[in-house]
C-alpha cells in the first residue's frame, strides 16, 4: 500500500518529492489535514479551541511519562495519557463546578509543568526542544499507517455521530432528552482528538498544533452558510494549507508545522475580511 | 452561492501558490549546492570540516562542504533540516566525527545507505563523558565525577598520571561512597566523550583516518591528498611539541573543567581533573550543582577553572566562594572557516593555560 501510493508519488514530477522523507511528509499531510479540517469544525462550534490547546500540552507530560517509565516508543504513552487526559478534561468539564476554562488552564499548565519538570531534570530539555516546534523527518511509515487507520475510523465515526454531536452542540440538554447518548458520543470524540493530535505533535509542534485545529474551521465559517459549504471549505483550506506549507518549508529550509499554519492564518483573514461580500 | 464561494477560495489559493513560489524564488535555498562535476566531501560540523579543509587545500576536483553552519557548534541537538538531506544526497563522502557526536545518523544512513561515512573517531581510545543522555529512555545524572579513564590502554597516556588518577580515586570514593551506591540503583551507562579534537595528538589521528580513507575512495586525487594531509600534519606536530613543552607547567595542577571537551586538553597537558561540568549550549547548572563545585573545590583545592568565555558568569559565582582562577579556553567547534582556525585557536587556548600556570607557580 505505502510503496504504491510512493510510486504513483514518484510519477509527479515534483524535485522535492525525490526524497523518501518528504514522500511520507506529503503522505501523512494529504491524510491528516482533511481530519483536521473535519474535527476542527465540531471544536469550533462546540468552543472545544482552548480544550484541544490543553490537550496538544498533555503531549509534554506523557513524553515525560514514557521516559520515566522507560517505554520505547514515546509514541505510546503520549497517546494513552491523551486518551486520559482528554477523558478526565471532559469529565470535569461537565461537572459544572468552576467555569470551564478555567479548570482546562489549571490542568493545561499542570501537565505542561509535570512534562517540563520531568523533561528538564538533569537541565537536559533542550533535547526534547524538537516537540515544540516539530520535525518533519519524523514522520515514519508506521506513523502514517496508524494515521490512515484513525482517518477511516473518523470517517465512520463522523457518519454515525455527526448529527448526535451537532445536537449537543447546539444545546446538551435537549440532546439528551432526544435520546442523544450525550456523554458517549462526546468522549469518543476527545478521544479522536486526543489521538490526531498526538499521532501528528511530532512534526507540526506543541505549540502551533492547535491552530491547525482551529484555523481551517474558522476560516470556513467566516463564508459558509451551511453545514455542507462549512466542511467543504474547512477540509479544502485545510489540505491546501497543508501541501503549500509542507512545500513552502522544504523550499526555505524551515520548520513545516509554522509555514503550514502561516498559509491557513492568512486564508483565515482574508475570509474574515471577505466574510461580508457573502453575507449580502 | 456556492460556486461564487468556492471560485473565491480557489482565487485565494492561487493566489497564495504564486506568492510562495516567488518567496521561493528569492529567498529560497542560498546555499550552493554542488553542480559541478567535483567530488562533493560534506562534514559534519566545524572541526571535521576544518580537518578537511586543510586535507584538501591544493587538491583539483574535491569541493567540501559543511553540513551544518560553522556557528553551530557541538551537534548534540541537532535536528537535520531538508536541506541538509539534499546536501546528503549529492555527496560522495560524509566525513563525521564520531564517538557519539552526530546523534542524527541514524536517520542520514536510513536514506542515504549507500553514503561511504568516514568516521574520523574510530580508532581512538576515548575518555569517559559526562552522561549526555541523548537516549530518551534512560535517565542519567549530569554530574559524573571524571576519573580520567580510558575506556582502551592508551599509549599517549603516561605512567605517573595514572598512579594520580589512583591516589585522587581512592580519596573521591570514600567521600562519595554513598552518591555512587545510590547512583547504581539505575543503569550507569557511561557516555563516550567525543571531543577529541582538543588533544592534538587525538586530533592527529584524526587526520591521518580520514587522509586515508578518503584516499582509498578517491584514488585518483591519492597523491595530492597525501601531500597535502603531511603539510598539515608537520604543523600540528609543532603544535603538538609546543603542548609538550607547556606540559612541564601544568603537569598535576587541579583543574575543574566546564566542557567536555576540555577534559582532551587537560589530559594532554596532564593536568589533574577534579570535576567535570558539562556546559554545553544547551545545559544550565542549578544553583545546587554550582555548590556541589564550590564543595569539590574547597575539598581539593583547584587551581584553575577551565572554561568557556560564553559562562564566565557561572565561573563569577564560583570565584567569589573560592581562589580558583579561571582560564577562558575555546573549545573549537565555532569560527570562522578559515582553514588555520584549528592551530590558531589551539595556540591562543595554550597561551591562556601557560599565562596562568606562571602566575599559579
Amino acid at each position: 500500500m505505502m510503496e504504491l501510493v510512493g510510486k504513483v508519488l514518484d510519477l509527479l514530477p515534483l524535485e522535492f518529492l525525490e526524497y523518501d522523507f518528504m514522500k511520507y511528509a506529503l503522505m501523512a499531510v494529504l491524510i491528516i489535514t482533511p481530519l483536521f479540517g473535519i474535527l476542527g469544525t465540531m471544536i469550533v462550534n462546540n468552543r472545544m479551541a482552548f480544550f484541544s490547546d490543553a490537550l496538544g500540552h498533555s503531549a509534554f507530560t506523557g513524553m515525560a511519562v514514557g521516559v520515566l517509565f522507560g517505554i520505547g516508543n514515546t509514541n505510546v504513552s503520549m497517546m494513552l495519557f491523551a486518551v486520559v487526559f482528554a477523558l478526565l478534561l471532559n469529565f470535569i468539564r461537565h461537572k459544572n463546578i468552576v467555569s470551564s476554562d478555567t479548570v482546562i488552564s489549571v490542568f493545561s499548565s499542570l501537565s505542561v509543568a509535570v512534562g517540563l519538570a520531568i523533561l528538564s531534570k538533569n537541565g537536559n530539555f533542550s533535547k526534547y526542544s524538537a516537540l515544540m516546534v516539530g520535525d518533519i523527518l519524523s514522520i515514519t511509515p508506521g506513523e502514517i499507517r496508524s494515521l490512515f487507520l484513525i482517518l477511516i475510523v473518523t470517517l465512520v465515526f463522523w457518519c454515525v455521530a455527526y448529527n448526535g454531536l451537532h445536537s449537543i452542540g447546539i444545546n446538551s440538554s435537549l440532546a439528551k432528552s432526544k435520546g442523544i447518548p450525550v456523554k458517549l458520543l462526546d468522549n469518543a470524540f476527545v478521544v479522536l482528538v486526543a489521538l490526531i493530535v498526538m499521532l501528528s505533535i511530532r512534526w507540526v509542534g506543541i505549540l502551533i498544533i492547535n491552530a491547525l485545529l482551529i484555523l481551517p474551521a474558522a476560516a470556513a465559517r467566516n463564508i459558509a452558510a451551511d453545514n455542507r459549504e462549512y466542511h467543504l471549505f474547512s477540509v479544502m483550506i485545510s489540505v491546501f494549507s497543508g501541501v503549500l506549507g509542507l512545500i513552502l518549508s522544504y523550499y526555505l529550509n524551515v520548520a513545516a508545522g509554522p509555514m503550514l499554519v502561516l498559509v491557513a492564518a492568512i486564508i483565515f483573514f482574508i475570509t474574515f475580511l471577505a466574510r461580508r461580500l457573502f453575507r449580502g | 452561492m456556492l460556486k461564487k464561494k468556492l471560485g473565491f477560495l480557489g482565487g485565494i489559493m492561487v493566489l497564495l501558490s504564486l506568492a510562495g513560489y516567488v518567496i521561493c524564488l528569492f529567498a529560497g535555498d542560498s546555499k550552493q549546492l554542488n553542480k559541478e562535476e567535483d567530488i562533493l566531501v560534506v562534514t559534519s560540523f566545524y572541526p571535521m570540516y576544518v580537518l578537511a579543509e586543510n586535507l584538501t587545500e591544493g587538491v583539483d576536483g574535491i569541493t567540501v562542504s559543511n553540513l551544518t553552519e560553522n556557528q553551530t557548534g557541538c551537534l548534540h541537538d541537532y535536528q537535520l533540516t531538508s536541506r541538509d538531506m539534499k546536501l546528503l544526497a549529492t555527496a560522495d563522502a560524509f566525513v563525521i566525527n564520531g564517538a557519539g557526536m552526530e546523534l542524527f545518523m541514524d536517520k542520514v544512513l536510513e536514506s542515504h545507505a549507500e553514503l561511504p561515512v568516514i568516521e574520523a573517531c574510530h580508532d581512538i581510545p576515548l575518555l569517559e563523558g559526562v552522561e549526555h543522555d541523548h537516549n530518551h529512555e534512560s535517565e542519567e545524572e549530569l554530574w559524573e565525577h571524571e576519573d580520567s579513564e580510558l575506556h582502551e590502554e592508551d599509549e599517549l597516556h603516561e605512567e605517573h598520571d595514572a598512579e594520580h588518577d589512583e591516589e585522587h580515586d581512592e580519596e573521591h570514593d570514600e567521600e562519595h561512597d554513598e552518591e555512587e551506591e545510590h547512583a547504581g540503583a539505575h543503569d550507569h551507562a557511561h557516555a563516550e566523550n567525543g571531543h577529541v579534537w582538543l588533544d592534538v595528538e587525538r586530533y592527529r589521528k584524526q587526520l591521518g583516518t580520514v587522509t586515508e580513507e578518503l584516499q582509498d575512495l578517491f584514488p585518483e586525487q591519492a597523491d595530492a591528498l597525501g601531500a597535502a594531509a603531511a603539510k598539515y600534519d608537520d604543523r600540528l606536530q609543532e603544535l603538538s611539541w609546543e603542548v609538550d613543552r607547556l606540559e612541564e607547567q601544568t603537569h598535576g595542577i587541579p583543574v575543574v573543567i566546564f566542557h567536555e571537551a576540555f577534559a582532551y586538553l587537560a589530559e594532554s597537558l596532564h593536568m589533574e581533573v577534579i570535576m567535570t561540568l558539562s556546559l554545553d549550549e544547551e545545559t544550565v547548572p542549578s544553583a545546587g550543582e554550582i555548590a556541589e563545585v564550590i564543595e569539590e573545590i574547597k575539598y581539593h583545592g583547584a587551581a584553575f577553572l577551565l572554561i568557556e568565555e560564553a559562562y564566565a558568569g557561572h565561573a563569577e559565582k564560583i570565584l567569589a566562594e573560592t581562589d580558583a582562577e579561571v582560564v577562558y579556553l575555546d573549545p573549537l567547534v565555532t569560527g570562522d572557516g578559515a582553514a588555520d582556525s584549528y592551530i590558531t585557536g589551539m595556540k591562543k587556548n595554550l597561551e591562556a593555560i601557560r599565562h596562568a600556570a606562571e602566575e599559579w607557580h
